[in-house]
């Protein structure tokens, strides 16, 4: 007869802690990377920070390892639209930090324009950065995790995965995010028998600098009671507010769930 | 003009926040199976637990337990018939007299039952709608009745992967319904309290391992229906009920205060072919 797993397990506060493990977060030197970064560390992992800008990625790097004791925090400059710097900076992560357990894939950009407008380079730009680049770092952190028979890979999606956002048209950028929840489930069942779990966190309306700027302008100021009015919790997210989520998604807590999204949007879909 | 403060920098850490310590909560159906591994997974985070069962035998089993390994929480073990709104009522009543609050509600007790849709009787259909899904309705209206004057409570109801799917090759359309109105209602009540503070969320699990289907699974039937259930899920292997705390915690802590009407699936991969 098995055990018992509930009187043989360790507390769940323990399979929540990341304490020990090795992880990434791309587009980790500002707003809900930076976020997921800090929590990593907080919950005890070692963290690499991924972005373009190498003294955003160092200030966040830097940030990180004076608050939190005990960790090491490494960061890397890298494009994840291009395949040889995301290959190249997965096998530097491993280098540096011995192995990789969680793998937040987070970078990405945003635009607003109408369908009828959008150029097909503002299409391609789109999905290359949103979707592409979760595709290429996915499979370039699989390798390794698959080879260690264990890992966790967490993309950033977004409530516009499911929904067309109102009144802002981003053709491009909700498709893309569609697709990302869709990969989540496709990699997630390709490398369930190998121990590698992929599940998507969506976000809905979340408060970074770059939403504080745009509030700023006169468009800002038109749309942000349009999206306050169909949110049922009448307010924004805080980055913070994804924080429990991510490390959640990250730990040997959520090891049964693979291929599945977690929305965290104020009840904005529930509507 | 005036700076926002950075709430990267100024929010407790995560892992504070994950913890439940000084929180009331209940379980219903925490005699035995998932409402079990729940209710001990809420006290292994620090809060106070309610077990509540249908069987107060059961109940108070689960609550000795918990006491054994969560010596520092308080834990009270309670008889309730939760398909019974006065019963329902007195439960909520009787937490908040004893521990001054509810903060954390597990709506988790139901049942489940296999038969064809020729054959179900309409007995059947109104037994699984009132215990799946009228109780569901029942326990969180008395929930929030008193949430609602602290602006803060947690209810998360046990929903599961069958209100998304229709299982294989089992016949529980009754079952099944029940699950998507727990789903929908989840949706209902998270956005209806949004405003004042009650944060509503469901758990959908997959094939779990619970001593009754470990039961279940010595049979020939068992023997039948497992290796069909297993060559549909992509991580090949039932949740054990520990499996599912995590999600459980995590909605019961303020890490999850900006979740609302929302569901956590943990089916081992099951929806996602």
């Amino acid at each position: 007869m098995s055990a018992d797993p509930v009187l043989s397990s360790k507390s769940i506060l323990d399979r929540l802690s990341l304490t020990g493990k090795n992880a990434l977060v791309t587009g980790g030197n500002k707003g809900i990377g930076r976020a997921i970064a800090h929590a990593y560390a907080q919950a005890g992992a070692n963290v690499a920070i991924i972005g373009r800008n190498e003294n955003d990625n160092k200030a966040v790097a830097e940030e990180i390892s004076s608050l939190y004791k005990g960790i090491k925090v490494i960061n890397l400059v890298c494009d994840v639209t291009v395949e040889k710097e995301v290959n190249a900076t997965i096998d530097a992560v491993v280098k540096e930090l011995g192995s990789l357990e969680i793998a937040c894939n987070n970078a990405g950009i945003a635009e607003w324009v109408d369908a009828q407008d959008m150029t097909y380079s503002s299409w391609k730009k789109m999905i290359t950065n949103n979707l592409d680049s979760a595709f290429l770092c996915a499979s370039a952190q699989a390798k390794y995790m698959i080879k260690q028979g264990y890992g966790k890979i967490v993309f950033t999606a977004s409530l516009s995965g499911k929904v067309s956002n109102y009144p802002q048209h981003q053709a491009h950028y909700n498709s893309a995010k569609a697709g990302v929840i869709s990969l989540a489930r496709c990699l997630a069942t390709e490398w369930a028998p190998y121990g590698v779990r992929v599940n998507s966190l969506s976000p809905g309306f979340t408060i970074t600098p770059l939403l504080d700027d745009l509030k700023k302008t006169e468009i800002g100021q038109k749309y942000y009671p349009e999206w306050i009015s169909r949110i049922p919790m009448k307010v924004m997210g805080e980055v913070t507010d994804m924080q429990g989520a991510a490390v959640y998604l990250s730990s040997e807590a959520s090891d049964y769930a693979t291929g599945m999204d977690l929305v965290i949007d104020g009840g904005y879909l529930a509507w | 003009m005036v700076t926002k403060v950075d709430p990267v920098l100024n929010t407790k850490s995560i892992m504070e926040r994950f913890s439940l310590k000084g929180k009331t909560s209940l379980v219903t159906g925490a005699g035995q199976g998932i409402g079990r591994a729940l209710a001990h997974g809420l006290a292994d985070a620090g809060a106070d637990v309610a077990v509540i069962d249908l069987d107060l035998n059961l109940a108070e089993i689960v609550a000795n337990e918990i006491t054994t390994r969560n010596p520092d929480v308080k834990v009270m073990a309670l008889k309730a018939d939760v398909t019974n709104p006065e019963q329902v009522t007195n439960m909520v009543d009787e937490i908040v007299k004893n521990w001054g609050s509810l903060t954390i509600a597990c709506n988790n007790a139901g049942i489940g039952q296999w038969v064809d849709t020729l054959d179900m009787s309409y007995e059947d259909w109104q037994r699984m709608i009132r215990i799946d899904l009228d109780s569901v309705f029942l326990c969180a209206q008395a929930e929030a009745r008193h949430m609602v004057k602290n602006k803060y409570g947690k209810i998360i109801n046990t929903a599961s992967m069958s209100g998304y799917i229709v299982n294989y090759p089992q016949g529980q359309a009754h079952y099944n319904t029940a699950k998507a109105g727990v789903l929908s209602l989840t949706r209902c009540l998270g956005a209806e309290w949004a405003e004042k503070g009650i944060r509503v969320n469901s758990l959908s699990p997959g094939y779990t391992r619970t001593s009754l289907v470990a039961d279940l699974l010595k049979t020939e039937l068992g023997q039948k229906v497992s290796p069909i259930w297993l060559s549909r899920t992509p991580q090949n292997k039932m949740a054990e009920v520990t499996d599912l705390q995590g999600a459980v915690n995590f909605m019961a802590s303020e890490a999850s205060d900006y979740m609302t009407g929302s569901d956590i699936v943990v089916d081992g991969g099951y929806l996602a072919w």
